[in-house]
C-alpha cells in the first residue's frame, strides 16, 4: 500500500473514531453543564476537523483511485490496439529475451513456421532456422547483440513440415533508456513465391533470348558463308543482296542483345560483381572486339592516356565501352578516326570515346541518351545498331555509380564520356539508385 | 596433318554451317549431337579441340563439363573447350569457366571468321 493511501486509512480510520466518540460523549451527557457543553464542543469541533480532513482525503483517494482506473483502462485499450495489429499482421513478427528465447509469437509467426504458440513460447529460432552457414547466424548475432544494430537479410527457413522457404528478415534489439539491450524483434516476410516467379521469369528471358538467337545465329553465318564463297562464287548482284541480308542479321542480332541487356537491367537482375580492374585492358578487349568491323569501314580506332586499376565491374564497363565504340562506328564515315581515352581526376576514373563523325545538332542532343532514339541528322542513315546503345551505356554505368555525359559539334563529331568516382562515392550512389527504383 | 575439332551442338543446322566453315579452313571436324554422344567421341577420337554447346537434350553443356573434369583421362588430355552458345549472362559465362571452359562466346555475337580465328589461336598454342 502506498503513502498516500495509508494516510488515507489512517486519516478515515480517525474520523469515524472521531465521530463515533463524539457521539458517545454527547450521549452519556443528560444535561451538560457549562464547561461540559465548552469541552463537548471543543471536542466536537476537533472531531469534526478530523472528520472533515478525512473526507476530503478520502475524496481525493477516490477521485485519484477513479483516475488511475481510467488511465489505466485507456493504456490498457491503447495496449489492445497495438497487441491486435501486432497479432494480426500478416508478417511473421516474434519477440525474444537476450538469449534469443521466443516471449511472443503473433499468428504469422505460428502459420508461417508451422509451429504452434505453445511450441514457439520458450524455443529460440533456430526450430525454424539453422538453414544457413555457421558463420551468417554468427554474423547476425554479432550485429543485434554486441553491435545493437540492426540486422537486414535473406535467408532460408524450414517449417515443421520440412518444407524450406526463403525469408527477407529484419531482426533488431529494443534498447533501454541507457541503451541495454532488452529484447529482440525478428520480423520475417515469406518471398518464397517472389522469388520463384522472378526466377520463372528470369528463365523465361534467357530461353526466350536462346531461341531468338538461334536462327538468327544461322541466318547470319549462311550470310556469311555465301559471300566468302564458302559455297561457291557469287554475280555481283548475289553478292549485295547476300550483304543487305548480313547487315539485317547483325542489325536483329544487336536488337535482341539490347534488348535482353534492358530487361536485365530493368528488373534490378543483373549482379554487380566489383574486383580491381585495370581499365586499360579493358579497353583494349573493348576495341578488339570492334576492330574487324572498325577495318571494313575504314576507320582507325586507337587508345591513349591512362587511369589506374580501380574497383568496378569488369564485365558491365566492357559493355558500357563497347557500347561507346559502336555507337561512335555507327556514325562516323569511312577514313574516321576513333579515339579512347584514358585519364584520372582525384580518384574518379574516366573514360571517353572521341569520333569525327557526324555529331549531333544542339536542338537533338538532350534525348541522346532516350531509349530508340536517332537525330534528325542520322535518321536517314541505315545503321547497324539497335538504337539502344547509349541508353544501355548510361544505365550501366548507373549501376556502377558512374554518370555519363557528351559533347558534341554537328559535322565535327562527338566525345562520349563515363566517369567512375572512388569505390565509396559509388557504393552510394548506387544504394542510392537502387533505393529509388 | 590436320587438326581434329570435336562440334558438340544439337541444332543440326547451325551444326551443318559451322561443320562446314571448319572444314573450308582445313580443320577435320566430327559432330555430336549432345554431350553424351560428345563424351563417347571424345573417348574415341582425341580431338584436338572441343566447341561445345550449352542448352541441349540428353546431356547439357554444363553437365558435359562436369563429366569432362571427372574423368581424369579426359581431365587430363587439357582439350580446350571453347562454348559457344546462345546463353550468354553472366552467370552462364562464370559458370562454363568455373567447370574450366578455354573460353565463351554467344552464338548471335560471333562471326565464323572469328570462330576460325580463335579456334586456330588455341590450337596452336599446344
Amino acid at each position: 500500500m502506498n503513502t498516500s493511501n495509508k494516510i488515507t486509512v489512517i486519516m478515515g480510520s480517525a474520523a469515524v473514531v472521531a465521530i463515533l466518540l463524539a457521539g458517545i460523549v454527547l450521549r452519556e451527557l443528560a444535561v451538560p453543564s457549562e464547561a461540559q457543553l465548552m469541552d463537548a464542543r471543543a471536542l466536537i469541533g476537533l472531531f469534526a476537523l478530523f472528520a472533515v480532513f478525512g473526507i476530503a482525503t478520502v475524496t481525493s483517494f477516490l477521485r485519484r483511485a477513479i483516475a488511475q482506473n481510467k488511465k489505466l483502462s485507456e493504456a490498457q485499450e491503447a495496449l489492445k490496439k497495438f497487441q491486435l495489429a501486432v497479432e494480426r499482421s500478416s508478417e511473421h513478427i516474434v519477440i525474444t529475451d537476450l538469449d534469443g528465447r521466443i516471449i511472443y509469437a503473433n499468428a504469422a509467426a505460428a502459420a508461417t513456421t508451422g509451429y504452434s504458440d505453445a511450441e514457439l513460447l520458450g524455443a529460440t529460432p533456430a526450430v525454424w532456422g539453422k538453414q544457413m552457414n555457421d558463420d551468417f547466424y554468427r554474423a547476425l548475432w554479432k550485429t543485434i547483440k554486441s553491435e545493437k544494430r540492426e540486422f537486414f537479410g535473406e535467408m532460408v527457413n524450414r517449417r515443421k513440415n520440412g518444407e524450406l522457404y526463403r525469408v527477407e528478415a529484419h531482426i533488431y534489439p529494443l534498447l533501454d533508456p541507457q541503451g541495454n539491450a532488452m529484447f529482440f524483434v525478428g520480423i520475417e516476410r515469406d518471398v518464397t513465391e517472389r522469388k520463384r516467379l522472378e526466377e520463372t521469369r528470369s528463365n523465361f528471358i534467357s530461353i526466350a533470348s536462346h531461341q531468338l538467337r538461334t536462327p538468327l545465329s544461322a541466318m547470319r553465318w549462311i550470310a556469311e558463308l555465301l559471300a566468302s564463297g564458302d559455297a561457291g562464287t557469287l554475280t555481283d548482284q548475289q553478292g549485295d543482296l547476300v550483304k543487305d541480308l548480313h547487315r539485317s542479321a547483325l542489325r536483329l542480332g544487336a536488337l535482341v542483345r539490347g534488348l535482353l541487356n534492358i530487361v536485365r537491367i530493368e528488373s534490378a537482375e543483373l549482379a554487380v560483381r566489383l574486383e580491381p580492374v585495370d581499365p586499360a585492358a579493358v579497353c583494349a578487349a573493348a576495341i578488339e572486339d570492334q576492330l574487324p568491323r572498325a577495318r571494313k569501314k575504314g576507320i582507325t580506332i586507337s587508345c591513349r592516356g591512362s587511369a589506374p586499376v580501380f574497383s568496378t565491374d569488369p564485365v558491365i564497363l566492357r559493355e558500357i565501352v563497347r557500347n561507346f565504340l559502336d555507337n561512335a562506328l555507327n556514325y562516323t564515315d569511312p577514313g574516321g578516326r576513333i579515339t579512347l581515352e584514358l585519364e584520372e581526376k582525384e580518384g574518379t576514373v574516366i573514360v571517353a570515346v572521341r569520333d569525327t563523325g557526324m555529331g549531333i545538332p544542339i536542338a537533338q542532343q538532350q534525348m541522346i541518351f532516350t531509349k530508340f532514339f536517332r537525330a534528325d541528322n542520322a535518321a536517314h542513315r541505315t545503321v547497324d545498331g539497335s538504337g539502344l546503345g547509349l541508353y544501355i551505356a548510361r544505365s550501366l554505368a548507373e549501376l556502377l555509380g558512374g554518370k555519363v555525359w557528351f559533347t558534341s559539334e554537328e559535322g565535327s563529331g562527338s566525345a562520349f564520356f563515363a566517369a567512375f568516382p572512388p569505390a565509396a562515392a559509388s557504393a552510394q550512389r548506387r544504394k542510392d539508385l537502387l533505393a529509388s527504383n | 596433318m590436320a587438326k581434329k575439332i570435336l562440334l558438340v551442338e544439337d541444332d543440326l543446322i547451325l551444326g551443318k554451317l559451322y561443320q562446314r566453315k571448319f572444314q573450308n579452313s582445313g580443320f577435320s571436324v566430327a559432330v555430336a549431337l549432345d554431350g553424351q554422344e560428345g563424351l563417347l567421341l571424345m573417348r574415341s577420337g582425341n580431338p584436338d579441340l572441343v566447341v561445345l554447346d550449352l542448352l541441349m537434350p540428353r546431356m547439357d553443356g554444363f553437365a558435359f563439363l562436369e563429366a569432362l573434369a571427372a574423368d581424369t583421362e579426359l581431365a587430363g588430355r587439357k582439350t580446350p573447350v571453347i562454348v559457344l552458345s546462345n546463353l550468354g549472362t553472366d552467370d552462364d559465362i562464370r559458370r562454363a569457366k568455373e567447370l574450366h571452359a578455354t573460353d565463351f562466346f554467344v552464338k548471335a555475337d560471333t562471326s565464323l571468321d572469328q570462330m576460325v580465328e580463335t579456334v586456330r589461336r588455341y590450337v596452336e598454342k599446344e
